[in-house]
């Protein structure tokens, strides 16, 4: 069932003692546990519930469990998955656990580090699955309180700013989007559950054109979406290694899943009415990422800036509002969460080794970390979308839902210039740190691990996998985005 | 003649358990007075702070059962006590059971609060308790006589609270600015109720809300309004009358400025919603003029506005943190009036959802701001900067803070969060435009205050401290903090049960006098 989440806050609570490796392992051994339970999730969910649809109450969902919470507001603890929501807790279950490999260098204060790293999991994978909106609302938050102490504590030189610049950042977004969540309530006949604010036929208090804008900034301010985005390179620079792999991987995608979920089924004419809107920013996100990218010294910033194109993508997909552009922006998300996940994973190896992240400062790395360089090389083919793996392939039906879209085309054209400039940034990153003369300061640098290795190994296969076989994610996905699909007044 | 006069006099102490809650307090008072007279020297403050505890406790008791009378008579009971001057209702009892819990928490603050502790703490806890009755006065006074004397009864022992520390200039200073301001705040009331009572003819606020229900208002009943309103508004400090705030809260022992930045805010508001409750319905819609009806909502929204505006805003430049809390404090009084003002809708159904509201808040708020002034009093320390490093140096405090403070910016899964989100709730589905960008300028505020917040917490975990050695923290400040904690985090999760409370108990709120007063009578005293 999915009661992942309690499983680890249960877990979190528990944690005793002061031997760290000891603290680390039961870190590490509480992540497997959602990733161990993800495996009867992933088996028994089934992707073609033949009368699945979208309004027609809790059938839709599965693994569902409900319990009232707080009466007077008619509050449930409501959780369950749909093709949405799956892929993504399994997401985050596997790169939770590879983060928490990735953390084992952590050496100051362990025990706090391990309780905020296991509270930040349950937030997450409660707000992939919680269905009752102000459930969703608590898991959302949630993640806020161990993001700022694992940035503003375990970070880099200029953590502190970095903290607050995105505590401050993501609380205006939901902020606003509690407004909307309040007003929803009301909306819905006093009722949080998500499922009932499907269909919403008369507003009564506010206009659903403000409420999606509500929603929509609240969601835009964590994918990033431009102008919201500069918290982003900021907190990636500074924060711990496995927090930017959680942070692009998961974090990111909440926005974007608060997208599918709740943004674009709750108010659907809304959402297409500012879809060119969505479409321009989603353009914006992709030139802009990627000329950003370009630009760096930093290797860190540069993968923060390019997750930026990334997400624009995504948003290109989505914004078409057709079932292809759907699902191309879906698996954009899954694949995203891979790929730069294990890029950040990757220059935290040599940030490591190096002590610092300058890309002039390397220089022919191949020939004193062959298998680093060597594992690189798939992260970087997997950011700049070659074929044969994942991204190829999201990004692929990206622009083609976006190329099918009236109100997506444009954008969609100009934004395949973006794939030229993302393969320029990542080759040019590439062959700048590990072609050309060797930086003798990067003497006595030692190899990879096989920690570290077995950290990024699962991503590297599921990224290849899937880029072979899509069709393993499209039939998890397919029938609840169909759905979503037909709620759009859309002229075709 | 006699018997008639017997039976009436009888009457009108039918309902006198409901005052069994002050006499215990009284009594209390007074075995507190005798003990700092009898007890040795070196067991006095453990002596009296035991009797102050114990008797707080019995009156919560007494509390506790005429509650369960009044939750069990149907219909609701609403009653009046000596000939109509005091109410007895739910309303009143909610914000009695606001004041004891505050006064409770303040009494084991007291105990090892580093500028009360040495000087005299029997004296202390006999200010506290008179304030407590005074409190009750405001909370459940029907007369304008009765809440001027519960606003002075509370007044009078804060100025010395607040300049306890004879040998501290800041403490003086923060006695003297209070007393000032308090002095005319309290003859602006009293003014402002000489007003009403000459316009009207009566004393009673009931009197005055039926007076208003066949009358229309004129200029004198605004201008009394208006400076009664100032009175009050010196009390919850609400803008313009909150310059005294952030000096006294500053200056005055850390455990006062906690008791001064709840409870009393608690009782004015009070005040304010038992007024409005009889007052607006007639006020509104009666005055007829279209001036007036949006008028009357527009000052209120003002009022709100600015008040978190400006508290916020100043908070966000201050580098000592019991200023910071002074004007936090502030800022969280125009979060409450954001659902007081709703009256101006001149509805009784979405008043009492405002109230209802309000006072939810206060119950969460009382938790959380008297952590967070315990957590500086047992820290015993007020600049920003001495608090580097604290998660290293005292966890549990540390941690507290952390809780209160992400409590009082509103994050879940935190009480502060619940409270806020009620108090959002009835302006998002009252429907004006006026109220919905209120809340708008609410939720903007919240994220300016939590910058201020996570600065203070910033010092304390992120901030390498200047020495790794632990500071000692009292026992007692140890166990109230946790037990605080404790309070804020289950109540942020399961608050289902306290919310159909004050619900229930704000539904309906008794202002009028069963037993009318010759108005001769009061005024000949």
């Amino acid at each position: 069932m999915t009661f992942i989440p309690a499983v680890v806050a249960l877990f979190l609570i528990v944690v005793p003692g002061r031997k760290k490796t000891l603290i680390k392992s039961i870190g590490l051994a509480t992540t497997a546990i959602p990733l161990l339970l993800s495996i009867p999730l992933y088996l028994g969910f089934k992707g073609d519930v033949a009368d699945y649809s979208f309004m027609g109450g809790v059938d839709d969902f599965q693994f569902v469990v409900k319990t009232d919470w707080i009466e007077a507001f008619n509050i449930q603890y409501f959780m369950g998955v749909d093709g949405i929501s799956v892929t993504l807790g399994l997401l985050s279950t596997l790169l939770f656990f590879v983060a928490m490999l990735v953390s084992w260098h952590i050496e100051e204060k362990v025990k706090a580090y391990t309780c905020l790293f296991l509270l930040l999991e349950t937030g997450v994978l409660g707000t992939f699955f919680a269905l009752d909106l102000f459930l969703f609302f608590v898991f959302w938050e949630l993640t806020l309180l161990p993001m700022y102490f694992l940035i503003g504590i375990w970070g880099g030189p200029r953590r502190e700013y970095a903290a607050i610049k995105f505590f401050l950042y993501t609380m205006f977004g939901s902020v606003l989007m509690l407004l909307g969540i309040i007003t929803m309530y009301y909306e819905a006949g006093q009722t949080f559950s998500m499922i009932q604010m499907v269909g919403i036929g008369e507003f009564e208090y506010i206009s659903p054109y403000v409420l999606y804008l509500l929603f929509a900034i609240g969601f835009a301010v964590k994918i990033p979406v431009f102008p919201f985005h500069t918290w982003l390179p900021d907190a990636h620079v500074e924060a711990p290694t496995p927090i930017s792999v959680i942070l692009a991987g998961i974090l990111l995608k909440m926005g974007a899943y608060g997208f599918f979920r709740m943004a674009f089924p709750f108010f659907p004419e809304a959402a297409v009415y500012f879809g060119w809107l969505l479409a321009l920013l989603g353009l914006i996100n992709v030139i802009y990422g990627s000329l950003c990218a370009m630009a760096q010294d930093d290797l860190k910033k540069l993968v923060a800036y390019s997750s930026i194109g990334h997400m624009g993508y995504m948003l290109l997909g989505m914004a078409s509002f057709v079932e292809i552009g759907l699902v191309g922006g879906h698996f954009q998300m899954f694949t995203h969460g891979l790929s730069s996940g294990l890029l950040f994973l990757l220059v935290g190896v040599v940030y490591q080794r190096a002590h610092h992240r300058d890309i002039s400062r390397f220089g022919g790395l191949a020939s004193q970390m062959p298998r680093y360089a060597a594992f690189m090389m798939l992260a970087t083919f997997a950011g700049l979308g070659l074929p044969g793996l994942a991204p190829f392939v999201s990004e692929a039906l990206s622009f083609i839902g976006a190329f099918f879209s009236p109100i997506t085309r444009v954008y969609a054209i100009i934004g395949l210039s973006g794939i030229l400039l993302t393969a320029s940034y990542m080759l040019w990153m590439y062959q700048r740190v590990f072609f050309g003369d060797v930086n003798e300061d990067n003497d006595e640098l030692p190899d990879i691990n096989w920690r570290e290795m077995g950290a990024a190994a699962p991503l590297m296969v599921l990224l290849v996998f899937l880029g072979v076989y899509p069709m393993a994610y499209f039939d998890m996905v397919k029938q609840s985005l169909v759905q979503l699909q037909m709620l759009f007044p859309l002229a075709q | 003649m006699f018997s008639t006069v017997q039976a009436e006099a009888l009457k009108n102490l039918e309902f006198i358990s409901y005052y069994f809650t002050e006499l215990v307090v009284l009594v209390t008072l007074g075995l507190v007075l005798l003990m700092s007279f009898f007890a040795p020297d070196d067991k006095k403050r453990l002596h009296t702070t035991f009797i102050t505890f114990l008797g707080l406790i019995v009156a919560g008791f007494c509390l506790l059962q005429s509650s369960r009378d009044m939750i069990t008579s149907q219909p609701v009971l609403m009653e009046t006590m000596f000939y109509g001057l005091i109410a007895a209702d739910p309303m009143a009892l909610l914000f009695k059971a606001i004041f004891l819990l505050a006064t409770l928490i303040v009494v084991l603050m007291v105990y090892d609060s580093p500028g009360i502790r040495d000087k005299r703490a029997p004296e202390f806890y006999v200010f506290l308790l008179t304030i407590f009755v005074g409190m009750s006065l405001l909370g459940s006074g029907l007369h304008l006589l009765i809440l001027y004397l519960g606003l002075e009864m509370v007044s009078l022992p804060s100025y010395v609270m607040a300049g306890y520390d004879r040998d501290d200039r800041g403490s003086a200073e923060a006695g003297i600015k209070y007393l000032l301001y308090g002095a005319v705040a309290g003859g602006l009331f009293l003014y402002g109720a000489t007003l009403l009572y000459g316009v009207t003819g009566q004393f009673t606020i009931g009197g005055i809300g039926e007076y208003l229900s066949t009358n229309s208002a004129g200029i004198g009943i605004y201008t009394g309004l208006i400076f009664m309103l100032i009175g009050i508004g010196y009390k919850c400090s609400f803008f313009p009358m909150h310059m005294w705030v952030p000096d006294v809260y500053q200056g005055a022992p850390t455990a006062v400025g906690g008791f001064l930045s709840t409870a009393p805010k608690a009782a004015g508001l009070a005040v304010l919603m038992r007024m409005s409750y009889s007052l607006f319905p007639h006020l509104v819609p009666a005055s007829g003029s279209a001036t007036l009806a949006t008028g009357i909502p527009l000052f209120f929204f003002f009022i709100s506005a600015v008040t978190m505006t400006i508290g916020n805003l100043s908070a966000l430049l201050q580098n000592n943190v019991k200023r910071l809390l002074g004007y936090s404090t502030i800022a969280h009084v125009g979060y409450m009036l954001m659902a007081y003002t709703l009256v101006g809708k001149g509805e009784v159904a979405s008043m009492t959802a405002g109230f209802s509201a309000i006072s939810f808040y206060l119950i969460i708020y009382t938790f959380m701001n008297l952590g967070a002034f315990l957590v500086v009093l047992a820290l015993d320390r007020e600049w920003l900067e001495e608090f580097d490093g604290m998660f290293v140096r005292a966890p549990v405090p540390a941690v507290a803070m952390a809780i209160f403070l992400f409590s009082l910016t509103g994050l879940p899964p935190l009480a502060g969060f619940v409270g806020k989100f009620s108090l959002f709730s009835p302006l998002m589905s009252s429907g004006g435009n006026l109220y919905i960008t209120l809340a708008f300028i609410g939720v903007i505020n919240s994220v300016i205050s939590l910058f201020y917040y996570a600065n203070v917490l910033k010092h304390m975990f992120l901030n390498a401290p200047e020495s790794e050695e632990p500071v000692a923290v009292p026992i007692v400040s140890q166990a109230m903090l946790v037990t605080l904690a404790t309070a804020v985090l289950v109540l942020g999760l399961m608050w289902g049960g306290v919310y159909t409370y004050t619900q229930n108990f704000m539904k309906a709120i008794n202002v009028h006098s069963t037993t009318p007063i010759q108005t001769a009578d009061v005024s000949g005293k």
